[in-house]
């Protein structure tokens, strides 16, 4: 084989899906520096950061089910379930470890992730209908749990609000959480076997079980996954907004598949990395934030979200379209 | 979202008359809910009265009408997500023009095509750039809920002509039964009988099963896919229309949240006929029609047949056709005709499984492994 010449390895580096997506995060974030003197200042950016970690831990969890061609769509419901459940318990039993309350919420969501792998993984049922399914059935058990109740910032004990609200040089606690677990879930992905694995049973089912993966482990695996991250999420989830009721969470599922799907993981399998999911939120949070500081009515927000969704996914068309084009006239 | 479709011939004679009428899931369905009206007359007194049904009935119709679009679009292989934001956006146009002093019809008129543009730019975006609609209608999701946003801000607009939220929260003369639920029954009988009986209807079904063979069969499956997201977003708009008649009130976030509703009751439908119990007719008629019929899927198979060697292929979207992987023996471990070993298939996303070449080495040459 031919090593590849410079320029030739310039334009891989430029058909990654990341790499045109950072040239639009760095586009947006130049724009609003512009537009708010605000913008571009410490704070701001630790705003950002905590504002998009949850949406990235729980984007990670989301892009392994992905990869797997699945789709977990209930991961919204896992993280109000398991950041009531946790709250509940950590202001009814303060003198617990805030490492048990973590430990617990993780395991709680390791439960309903792994009912939601076992459904897809052994009774082969699509994974769209048996998520949508537990979507209703966790945020009815959270309904059942939490009545009309709300935990408050309050009754948490110190060390719980303070699991989310530290922060090391200006950079916030939460987001190192979430920069750990992309890092760990990208080595994961990119460098071992089973994450390799992983994606190929997604770009080809039959043929990554011809060649002796084991898939339904692989696809309960990454399901249960989703579940730890999403407990990891929930409690979080208390520290960070300090009021937790039934309805926390809700409708979260589309903010994160946004996200993943913004930085590039394909829908049907196979395809994409955890540094675009980090890539996605950001863009997100970015858009979010920067329209607050320049004083775009809130009503504005969703809109331009959704144009941003919509504008990626045909950005990538025309890049892919555009490198293809250029690679076969060479 | 593989499109089921029915096989009458099956299964028959170990289960009752009823499930040999209707389809056994269909008639598993219709026992819920009759299950569900014996509970909840025995549990409240004014469950079963006339009053109740007019009421629940009229406030369902608004995800009904959205799940008439939506099993026709997932029976072709594709979804819409963002039937509840076209509702809530085809409501606020709606308002709108009704307090800009439009004349009632030109105001349906505009909300009604509002809709159906909306679908149509789903439509485009998913069918003509190719981009999975899973995901583009997210982003339409956010860009019309909004757009709905933008145009009513926090509002409200009640001032609604008295003769349309009559229409929509009146019963026919002094029976139960709600005007709006006969908007709806008319919509879903026509559809049903389309997607059962009509040439569109069975190249629905042929799209979802198998979009390869559609597209050799010379079936036009863009423009009917453009045409169904159409069809979505214009009965969405309809819904939105009505249901904004029924509690006499436009605001931006009607229906929020609604699309996971209508999407789970295409779901628990089977994909193959309308959820929520009220059209178990549909499929007593596709009995009728099935000897009609039969021989479509027939043909459809021995197509598939001939174009994919003797084994049927995958026909999920975005799935990779991969009926022969490369091994020399197929999955029954039947040794494939020597001709057939040169194919080079199953190459996706970097991972490119290519048969030996040498057909004494049984192993399989991956290819860009670690490249991904």
């Amino acid at each position: 084989m031919r090593a590849p010449s410079t320029r030739r390895r310039l334009a891989r580096v430029l058909e990654q899906r990341e790499v045109s997506l950072l040239v639009v995060l760095v586009a947006l974030f130049g724009l609003f520096s512009i537009l708010s003197s605000r913008f571009a200042t410490g704070p701001t950016i630790s705003q950002i950061l905590m504002d998009m970690s949850i949406v990235v831990i729980v984007g990670v969890g989301e892009a392994l089910v992905l990869f797997t061609r699945n789709i977990d769509v209930s991961v919204g419901s896992m993280v109000g379930f398991t950041a009531y459940f946790v709250a509940d318990f950590s202001a009814n039993h303060r003198g617990v470890s805030i490492l048990v309350v973590v430990l617990l919420s993780c395991f709680v969501g390791l439960i309903l992730g792994a009912i939601n792998g076992a459904l897809v993984a052994t009774l082969r049922v699509p994974s769209i209908m048996v998520t949508l399914g537990t979507l209703y059935i966790y945020r009815g058990l959270d309904s059942v749990i939490a009545g009309s109740g709300l935990v408050t910032s309050q009754e948490l004990p110190l060390s719980y609000s303070s699991l989310a609200s530290w922060s090391l040089h200006g950079l916030p606690g939460i987001f190192l959480y979430a920069a750990v677990i992309v890092i760990l879930a990208h080595g994961f992905v990119r460098h071992t076997y089973t994450g390799r694995s992983v994606i190929a049973l997604g770009s080809n089912p039959e043929a990554a079980v011809k060649i002796g993966i084991r898939s339904r482990r692989w696809v309960f695996g990454a399901f249960a996954l989703s579940g730890v991250l999403c407990g990891f999420a929930g409690v979080l989830w208390g520290g960070r907004y300090g009021t937790v009721d039934s309805s926390a969470a809700s409708g979260f599922e589309l903010v994160v598949l946004a996200a993943v799907v913004v930085g590039g993981v394909s829908v049907s399998g196979g395809s994409g990395s955890i540094a675009g999911v980090l890539v996605g939120s950001t863009i997100l949070s970015v858009i979010s934030i920067g329209l607050a500081l320049v004083n775009v009515s809130q009503f504005w927000l969703q809109a331009i979200q959704g144009l941003v969704i919509i504008s990626a996914l045909i950005l990538d068309v025309i890049l892919r379209g555009h490198m293809k084009a250029r690679r076969v006239g060479s | 979202m593989t499109a089921k479709t029915v096989s009458p011939g099956e299964r028959r004679g170990s289960l009752s008359r009823l499930a040999g009428w209707v389809g056994p899931w269909e008639a598993a369905l219709l026992g819920l809910v009759v299950v569900v009206l014996i509970f909840g007359s025995v549990t409240s007194p004014f469950f079963f009265t006339g009053a109740n049904f007019s009421n629940t009935s009229a406030g369902a119709v608004g995800v009904s009408l959205m799940v008439v679009g939506q099993t026709w679009l997932m029976v072709s292989g594709e979804i819409d997500l963002s039937v509840a934001s076209v509702f809530g956006i085809s409501g606020v146009v709606f308002g709108l023009s009704i307090e800009s002093q439009a004349p009632l019809p030109v105001a349906i008129a505009i909300a009604l095509l509002v809709g159906a543009v909306a679908g149509l730019i789903n439509g485009l975006l998913s069918v003509d750039l190719g981009l999975p609609s899973l995901i583009v209608t997210v982003g339409s999701l956010a860009l019309f809920r909004g757009a709905s946003y933008i145009l009513l801000g926090s509002r409200a607009i009640s001032a609604l002509p008295i003769a349309f939220t009559g229409f929509a929260q009146g019963d026919v003369g002094t029976s139960v039964l709600p005007n709006v639920l006969v908007v709806f029954l008319v919509i879903a009988v026509l559809a049903g009988t389309f997607l059962q009986w009509g040439s569109v209807g069975r190249k629905t079904y042929a799209a979802g099963s198998s979009l390869e063979v559609s597209r050799f069969s010379g079936h036009r499956v863009k423009r009917l896919k453009r045409g169904l997201f159409v069809l979505s977003g214009a009965l969405s708009a309809l819904a939105g229309v009505l249901y904004t008649g029924y509690v006499s009130t436009a605001r931006a976030d009607n229906g929020t949240g609604q699309e996971l509703t209508v999407i789970a009751i295409v779901l628990i439908g089977g994909v193959s006929m309308f959820g929520q119990g009220l059209l178990y007719w549909r499929h007593a008629v596709a009995r009728f029609g099935h000897v009609a019929h039969k021989p479509d899927d027939a043909q459809l198979h021995e197509l598939r047949r001939s174009v994919h060697g003797d084994r049927t292929f995958d026909g999920r979207r975005g799935g990779c056709a991969a009926s022969h992987t490369g091994s020399s023996r197929d999955a029954r471990g039947k040794a494939r005709p020597q001709g057939q070993r040169g194919a080079h298939i199953g190459t996706r996303y970097g991972l490119c499984l290519r048969p030996p070449l040498d057909p004494s080495q049984s192993s399989i040459v991956i290819e860009g492994w670690r490249q991904q």
